[in-house]
This record gives C-alpha cells, structure tokens and sequence, in this order.
C-alpha cells in the first residue's frame, strides 16, 4: 500500500471510531446541559399555601408535552405573554399540522390541552380558557408524519 | 414518534420546547462525531470533555434561537469548533502542548486482538501526523474527510471561505500522505 491507500484505511478506521472518553461523558454532558440557563420571565399561578411562581420556560414546556401525541398536528413554538404583575396574559401556539386535517376542530382542541395544562401548572382551579387568550396559528402543513 | 428515528429539524424543534428527551437523542446522535472532532483539536482529554460539555450546554440555551438556516449538525459543529478555538487561545497563554495519548485500548476480548492492534497502530499513526498539522488545516481535513461535511459548511463553521478551505485541505492530506507512508 502507498501512503494514500494508508490515510485512506486510516480515515475509514477514524469515521467508524468513538473514542473511550464520549462513552463515559455520555450522561454528564445531558444532565448539566439541561441544567444551564434558559431566559425566561416568571409567570405568577396561585396556591392555597401563598404565591406560587413558575418560569415561561416551564410552562411552555407543560404546553408542549400537553400537546404531544396530538397525532395530527405538533408545536413548533409556544410564547406567552404576561401582565405587567406577571399573570399570564395570551398563550400563542403555533403548530404544524398534518395535511387533510380539518383546522377549527384542531384549534379547539389545541385549545382546550393547553388551557388544562396552563390550570394544572399555575395552579388555577379551572382551566383558563375564558381568563387566558390561547391563539392557535397554523404554520405549516406536511404529509409527512414523521415531521411531526 | 419516538426520538431515536425523528428527524433533526424535529428534535431540534422539540427540545427548544424543553424535551430533554429529544435533546438527550441530540446528545446520542451528534456526541461521538463532536467529541472525535474535539479530541483531535485539543491537547488533553480533560479539555475536550469541557469544550463537549460547553458547547452542548451552550447548544440547550441557544435551541430556542435555532432557526434552521444551516443544519442542526453543522450547527453544533459550529458551536462546538467555536469553543475549541477558545480553549487553543487559553492554552496558548499557559503550558505547553501535552503529547496525544489517545484514549483507546487494544481489547483483548474482541474476535481478532491482532486486527485490532494494528488498528489502533493505524489510528495512533494518523493522530500523531494529524497534531503537526496547525489547527486550520487540521479542522478542515476532520470536518471534511472524517465528518463528511460540504466545502461551505466548513467555511461557515471556521468562518473563512471556501476557497481558503479547499487550499487548506490540499495542504493537510499532502502531509497526511506523506506521514502514512513513512509509517507504512
């Protein structure tokens, strides 16, 4: 073999190599990851027991998993925006959605997931559907499930 | 779906929205190709399990911002190529460059323990050749050749031009082939 049958063996033998320390690393790298610090404005709920305080980021991320397993349609963004005391003002999500689906239906149900999820993280007694505006926009539509 | 087949432009999607576990199947996908580039850029193993930790916490508080434009690999190459340059200005203001050792063993328990050393001989050969060559070139010749990413997408990712890498690259295999076959 010539020196560029050599590097070309030894490219191959580099692409199909993980190395020892990723393997150990693995774990670590997830978990201190997901603790760095997102911005995001704190949104008031209520308690029994007194205030109770959740970030944006938490519950965007309670709307997003209300939302999966929709079938049919998937978030691509949650925003939501607050009062100048921090109570949750207007919950707009936006979503892809899964081509020949009728979109009103959709809407209402989208609707109706993250309003309950919006109740059961700021510890509303019902769902806030009539005190929080929850806009639904439709993005995009595929025929492709996998993208969903 | 679940995370393992989704494709990247939805676990993206998904963990801006805060699913760790789409961020975790990020994490299984991209890792060893980051930390391989990583490894091959830095002095020491200690720095490059820093510079992959960074860049991949770096890549959760960022996902929000991701607007697709490139793609979520050559993103993250981005990211993580970024924090290897930071870490070479560091280093290159305190100690001296420590030898490669790479992190690899022969395992004895594999079917052909010969095979496996002369691979290991082989790789050894190659990160040896790969550390004379200075950080340009040697990125360059990773991304392209072992990643298998476009001329662009290096460019982008290194912040230079297309023609810088191409001229980049041809320096970097011209002293790849000449080391290999002084090895050979």
């Amino acid at each position: 073999m010539n020196g560029e049958q050599v590097l070309d063996q030894a490219t191959r033998a580099l692409r199909q190599h993980t190395d020892a320390g990723w393997v150990g690393l693995r774990d670590d790298v997830v978990a201190a990851a997901v603790r760095a610090f997102r911005p995001a404005a704190p949104v008031r709920g209520s308690s029994v027991d007194g205030e109770l305080w959740v970030t944006s980021t938490v519950l965007v991320a309670q709307v997003r998993a209300a939302l999966d397993g929709l079938g049919d349609a998937a978030a691509l963004r949650i925003t939501c925006t607050t009062t100048s005391d921090d109570a949750l003002d207007r919950l707009t999500v936006e979503v892809v959605a899964l081509y020949g689906t009728p979109l009103v239906p959709l809407a209402t149900r989208i609707r109706a997931r993250a309003a309950d999820a919006v109740a059961a993280t700021l510890g509303l007694d019902t769902p806030p559907v009539a005190l929080v505006q929850v806009d639904v926009s439709v993005q995009d539509v595929t025929d492709d499930p996998r993208t969903l | 779906m679940d995370d393992e087949g989704a494709p990247d432009a939805v676990l993206a999607r998904r963990a801006a929205l805060h699913d760790h576990a789409a961020f975790r199947a990020i994490v299984d996908r991209h890792g060893p190709a980051l930390y391989r580039y990583a490894r091959r850029m830095l002095d020491s193993p200690a720095d490059t399990e820093d510079c992959v930790q960074e860049a991949f916490a770096a890549a959760w508080t960022s996902l929000p911002q991701f607007e697709g434009r490139s793609s979520l690999r050559t993103w993250l190459f981005s990211i993580t190529a970024h924090k290897v340059r930071s870490l070479q200005r560091r280093r290159a203001r305190g100690a001296l460059p420590l030898p490669f050792s790479p992190d690899e063993r022969v395992d004895l328990r594999v079917a052909d323990p010969q095979r496996s050393l002369e691979r290991s001989d082989l790789l050894g050969a190659l990160h040896a050749a790969l550390r004379e060559l200075p950080a340009g070139p040697r990125s360059a010749w990773l991304l392209r050749e072992v990643e298998g990413l476009s001329y662009e997408e290096i460019a982008q990712i290194s912040g230079t031009s297309a023609s810088t890498v191409r001229g980049q690259l041809h320096r970097a295999r011209a002293h790849l082939v000449k080391r290999m076959e002084e090895w050979r």
